[in-house]
């Protein structure tokens, strides 16, 4: 079975947005910091207008924020000789 | 720790604390008379703290602070799910058992306090597994104190 996973750049963007704390950004995003923590450590995958919401806090399109990524996309990237 | 775990939490104490408790004042009370009154009294009256928990982790007045959210819900969803499930498994295997250990024989007959003492012991069983899958699901979803 394809090992699915959605990576994120939250930690990141939270330093690059002036350092914004994980309170800040939850109550931007209307979700408890718990929540926060445990996207940002991958543990959860946010709903489509959670990441949304979150995308909007940052002023930057979805794709930028998450990304998806399975044991074909690894591959098929990697070439086919890998 | 937010509402949720505080609250299954508390449901774990009072119920571990009733059955102790009933355990230890029916079990005395047995040995001391030969038959157990208050004990029996304990069970429901320890269980009535239950009913306590909506004034003990009242929603705070007036902040804007969120405290449930979409993972809250989906935590809680999935716990009462898998309660539900287990309750009913345990059910049909312990209604076997009985017929296997009281209701095997021609002349054979199952005490009439237990169908409610099943149904009791069910809820609780629900609750408990309920409780415990909150605590694991938000223990595998990060820590406090991480920034």
């Amino acid at each position: 079975m394809a090992k699915n996973e959605v990576k994120n750049q939250i930690r990141r963007l939270r330093f690059e947005n002036g350092e914004m704390t994980q309170q800040q950004l939850a109550d931007k995003a209307g979700v408890t910091r718990q929540t926060i923590i445990a996207i940002e450590s991958g543990k959860y995958a946010p709903s489509l207008p959670l990441a949304f919401k979150i995308a909007r806090t940052f002023g930057k399109p979805i794709e930028d924020i998450f990304q998806y990524e399975d044991e074909d996309s690894q591959s098929s990237a990697a070439g086919p000789d890998a | 720790m937010n509402r949720y775990q505080k609250l299954a939490w508390f449901n774990l104490i009072v119920i571990t604390a009733t059955i102790l408790i009933t355990t230890t004042a029916i079990a005395i009370e047995l040995h001391m008379r030969g038959y157990s009154t208050i004990g029996w009294w304990c069970f429901p009256a320890i269980l009535a703290l239950l009913k306590f928990k909506p004034f003990m982790f009242k929603k705070p007045q007036g902040q804007d602070k969120v405290i449930c959210d979409e993972r809250d819900t989906l935590i809680v969803k999935r716990a009462s799910s898998f309660a539900y499930t287990t309750f009913w498994w345990v059910f049909i295997v312990s209604s076997f058992a009985v017929h296997i250990f009281m209701g095997m024989g021609p002349k054979s007959s199952v005490p009439t306090i237990t169908l409610p003492l099943m149904a009791v012991g069910g809820a609780l069983f629900m609750v408990i597994v309920c409780s415990v899958a909150i605590l694991v699901q938000y223990g595998r979803g990060g820590k406090d104190g991480e920034k």
